[in-house]
């Protein structure tokens, strides 16, 4: 028995060379698709409007909605008609996430640069200026990026990968970078941005935020955009500005600071109101700051609410009331009306007259909304699965009056 | 090697068939392992039965896997029975499916995942031999070279750039080989 039992284990012990756990890994891997630079300005311009799939921010100008597809241009809406809106157009801008329109030309950026567009007539671009360099963050800190190259796609390869086999370097996971949300601001001449924008117009300068800082354009030739000067705002999280007055409002992942441009190319910081670290798109109306506080998984924190700040001094703004939310986005304020994309709560209307006891007074469900710009008494509000027009002439009883939708990758 | 188990299943099924002859007698076995592979130990519980005719014994089994992912082999068996000084040895194989079906949710600091399992083959090879002991009682004692196979698989979102994100399913396809000493009471 002891040498049977003694043979068995001896046979299971030569078996042992072969004992191993053998793992085949089935999955998708995207590779980047490279153009030249020169590839790539020779390719800005118009095409046929082509299907909404992947939208980023929204801007308004003179009853156009430009809207932002990720990483491969704006599509122009023509929504003069609100009942009817029409995709007239689509900007070829690899990389583009943000955007701002001063007179006919179109401001946006390619990666690292930024690109002026005359956009006279919609079905015709032509690339007026590129300014090289000038958002030096856009690279992609985890590629071995050619500088002299762009990624202009990307490519989903299906691969099987053997245990001990490795990820090539063309993948990205959604832990090496966190997304950044976008609009711009007012005055005769210039479009108006959502509150996520991270471009904003302030009669004829272009500002512009990213993680840390804050940039200067001179566009007071609207087609010959010349870079001013950059200023380091000391901060970091950095996520939407608002230009309004002689201010300029910026919101952070830490809190709110308002900038004075009085002297319209030396920025500086006058106040700043902090809150947990949360995401906080942040719009004002002058006497006002109004900050949407919300958490996820790039923002963190623990709060969804909207905060009422009291900015008639603005060098300590204060605190005055703070309102519980679902997972507020992007808002936007006309007169007494203020509209707060609430995330998958939908869109809700509430009358501010009494910023101290502002009460909601309609909600729109149904739709992931993220972001909203307001204008007289219509709202372009930006959800997941469409661009949605909605007149609000009774705040109580918004009408839907029209959608674009989305037809968003699987 | 797992076109040698497929034909091994695939023999023994068809054999126990065509078995149904008179000279034949029943047989059961439960059986207990110990399983020796890249992981750490664990146990295999099966139980077995089938036909006897002469030296051949065909049958189907079933069992509870615990290696790495519990799961429920089922499977047909055909032994090669001799005859030497007292014992008996034998040769074994089997094959058929390892089932194996759960989900899994694990949080990960972008969000619960969800892995869904399911089975794959499973199949053997290896020998052994029966022997008595307290005069009546028949044990088997064997070692077979063990394969089975879970299948795994979970969506994962790949960020491209802000508000870029991708959406892909991977699957794992998990092979595990071990090694089994197995102690059966034959009855």
């Amino acid at each position: 028995m002891k040498r049977i039992l003694g043979l068995s284990i001896l046979i299971a012990l030569l078996f042992q060379s072969c004992l191993k756990d053998n793992i085949s890994s089935k999955t998708t891997i995207y590779r980047p698709v490279y153009k030249t630079k020169e590839e790539v300005r020779a390719n800005i311009k118009s095409s046929a409007p082509v299907e909404l799939t992947a939208p980023g921010k929204i801007y308004y100008k003179d009853g156009f909605a430009f809207l932002n597809e990720l990483y491969k241009g704006v599509h122009i809406i023509d929504i003069r008609n609100v009942a009817s809106p029409k995709n007239i157009a689509f900007v070829n801008i690899p990389g583009a996430v943000d955007m701002a329109v001063r007179g006919n030309v179109l401001y946006a950026d390619m990666y690292t640069d930024l690109v002026a567009i005359d956009i006279s007539n919609p079905q015709q671009v032509k690339l007026q200026q590129v300014l090289q360099g000038v958002f030096p963050q856009r690279y992609y800190p985890n590629f071995d990026n050619d500088t002299g190259k762009i990624i202009v796609d990307w490519q989903a390869i299906d691969t099987v990968l053997q245990e001990g086999e490795y990820f090539d370097w063309g993948l990205r996971r959604e832990d090496m970078m966190f997304a950044m949300p976008a609009a711009a601001g007012g005055g005769t001449t210039n479009g108006t941005g959502g509150s996520m924008a991270r471009f904003g117009l302030r009669e004829d300068r272009l500002y512009t935020v990213d993680n840390t800082d804050l940039k200067v354009f001179d566009v007071s030739i609207p087609e010959r955009p010349l870079y001013i000067r950059n200023v380091n705002t000391g901060n970091w999280g950095i996520e939407t500005i608002f230009p309004f007055g002689n201010n300029l409002f910026i919101g952070s992942m830490t809190g709110m600071f308002i900038y004075d441009v009085t002297a319209k190319d030396l920025p500086k910081q006058i106040g700043t109101f902090t809150h947990a670290r949360v995401c906080d798109p942040v719009i004002s109306d002058g006497k006002h700051a109004f900050v949407t506080l919300r958490n996820g998984s790039q923002c963190q924190g623990f709060i969804n609410q909207l905060d009422v700040v009291d900015i008639s001094n603005l060098t300590k703004p204060t605190l005055l009331k703070s309102y519980p939310l679902t997972n507020p986005h992007g808002l936007s304020k006309v007169g007494e009306v203020l509209v707060i994309c609430d995330g998958a709560d939908g869109l809700k209307l509430f009358n501010a007259s009494d910023v101290k006891n502002i009460r909601q007074t309609a909600h729109v469900k149904g739709m992931n909304a993220y972001d909203v710009i307001a204008w007289g008494t219509v709202a372009m509000v930006s959800a997941a699965d469409a661009l949605y027009l909605i007149d609000f002439s009774d705040p109580a009883k918004p009408v839907i009056k029209s959608s674009i939708s989305i037809n968003s990758p699987k | 090697m797992i076109r040698g188990f497929i034909f091994a299943g695939a023999l023994s099924f068809f054999s126990s068939i065509q078995a149904q002859v008179k000279d034949q007698r029943l047989w059961a076995m439960p059986e207990v392992g110990i399983q020796i592979g890249a992981q750490e130990p664990s146990l295999d519980f099966r139980f077995q039965g089938g036909i006897q005719r002469k030296n051949w014994m065909f049958g189907a089994g079933v069992g509870v896997d615990l290696y790495r992912f519990s799961s429920t082999p089922v499977y047909a068996q055909v032994r090669k029975l001799f005859h030497f000084r007292g014992t008996t040895p034998f040769l074994l194989a089997s094959g058929g499916y390892n089932f194996k079906q759960s989900s899994d949710t694990v949080s990960t600091w972008t969000g619960p995942r969800i892995y869904d399992r399911s089975g794959g083959y499973y199949g053997e090879f290896g020998g052994g031999f029966v022997f008595r002991v307290f005069k009546k009682e028949r044990l088997s004692l064997s070692v077979v070279k063990n394969i089975k196979q879970v299948k795994e698989s979970y969506e994962n979102d790949y960020w491209l750039g802000p508000g870029q994100t991708r959406t892909a399913r991977t699957t794992n396809l998990y092979t595990m080989h071990r090694a089994v000493i197995r102690l059966g009471w034959r009855f």
